[in-house]
């Protein structure tokens, strides 16, 4: 199977969650999202010269970017305990590829971040 | 609602970009979500991951950002044209929604400890200079310790403002001094220096005062 297109709908919402920038309440974030982000961006912000942190909103207009792209392409995922709809994709960070889940919730408000770091592997789970 | 602590690693790169300064530990609020069967961050807990950050590369916190803006009785719109980032910027960083790149916060934290004047910057941004207060710098501190042992009047001027130009201030050995005996002589004063002190100790402005001043000989007014 291949990437499928990410529902126009969802993007919407995640991104309108995304664009609230309010973490901790609209954002919600594993404790492991958090590690592997940090890691990940500060390790990509070094390698670019940067001197300055990996911040959490950083990356959420990285994200809005490609869920607002003409046909933004990932697959679906199903959790153990739904409580919403899920997807994983690839998407740029600061000229590096990132892997991203995200879970919008059945309010269509509410997004939880369980990944956004680079990839660990080389496909996605529908590929 | 089940919450627990759990200790989280800050990551803090070094100033030239080379590397990481360190890796600090910090024990960050969790809640248990029955919906996701997820432990979650909390509010808080970003906050102080973020703020942690924020501490160990010499960045201003959100608060300060507020009491600076506050002792120069500006509007936020006024902020971001005095340092030629926009109102957005400074609303932001303000808020901690954003923060600022170690390049602007350098010139921040120097006009936070009184290393350069609002009138240069007004100056720079081609706005009218303002008079100065008689507070600024080591010769204000002088007037405002001489003002409350000699109970004299003080012009009118906020707490803010005496934090403000109290924190711009090294408190050296006899600076301790000073403010020990300080305290009690001025309700307002001593509610600055207080503050001024836990900003030292605990990098927060946030903390309200307990402590209970005794007469209150030295007159402050709060500014309208």
């Amino acid at each position: 199977m291949a990437q499928q297109e990410i529902p126009k709908a969802w993007c919407k919402s995640v991104c309108a969650s995304l664009a609230t920038e309010a973490t901790g309440r609209l954002i919600e974030w594993t404790a492991d999202a958090v590690r592997r982000y940090e890691a990940d961006a500060a390790a990509v912000k070094l390698c670019a010269g940067e001197t300055d942190a990996a911040w959490q909103y950083e990356i959420y207009q990285p994200i809005r970017d490609f869920l607002a792209s003409p046909r933004p392409l990932g697959c679906p995922v199903t959790m153990e305990r739904p409580a919403g709809e899920s997807y994983e994709f690839y998407f740029t960070f600061r000229g590096t590829t990132f892997y991203g889940k995200i879970l919008l919730r059945g309010d269509q408000k509410r997004v939880v971040i369980y990944s956004a770091h680079r990839p660990l592997k080389e496909k996605l789970s529908c590929e | 609602m089940k919450t627990k602590n759990e200790e989280f690693e800050v990551v803090v790169p070094n100033m030239d970009g080379t590397g990481l300064a360190e890796r600090v530990k910090v024990t960050v609020p969790m809640q248990w979500d029955d919906e996701l069967g997820e432990w979650l961050l909390t509010p808080k807990a970003h906050e102080i991951i973020e703020n942690t950050k924020a501490r160990h590369m010499g960045l201003l916190l959100p608060g300060q950002f507020r009491e600076l803006r506050e002792r120069y009785d500006f509007t936020q719109k006024e902020m971001g044209e005095l340092l030629q980032v926009g109102e957005k910027s400074w609303t932001r960083w303000e808020s901690g929604k954003h923060r600022p790149s170690r390049s602007i916060n350098l010139l921040i934290r120097a006009l936070h400890e009184g290393k350069i004047s609002v009138n240069y910057l007004l100056e720079r941004a081609g706005k009218l200079k303002r008079e100065e207060p008689a507070w600024t710098g080591e010769a204000g501190w002088h007037t405002l310790a001489n003002c409350i042992f000699s109970h004299c009047q003080v012009p009118p001027m906020t707490e803010h403002a005496i934090v403000g130009h109290i924190s711009g201030h090294s408190l050296g050995a006899s600076g301790g001094g000073m403010v020990k005996l300080l305290s009690g002589r001025s309700k307002l004063a001593e509610k600055a220096l207080w503050r001024v002190l836990k900003v030292r100790h605990h990098g927060s402005a946030t903390s309200s005062v307990q402590e209970e001043g005794t007469t209150s000989r030295c007159k402050f007014s709060k500014a309208a």
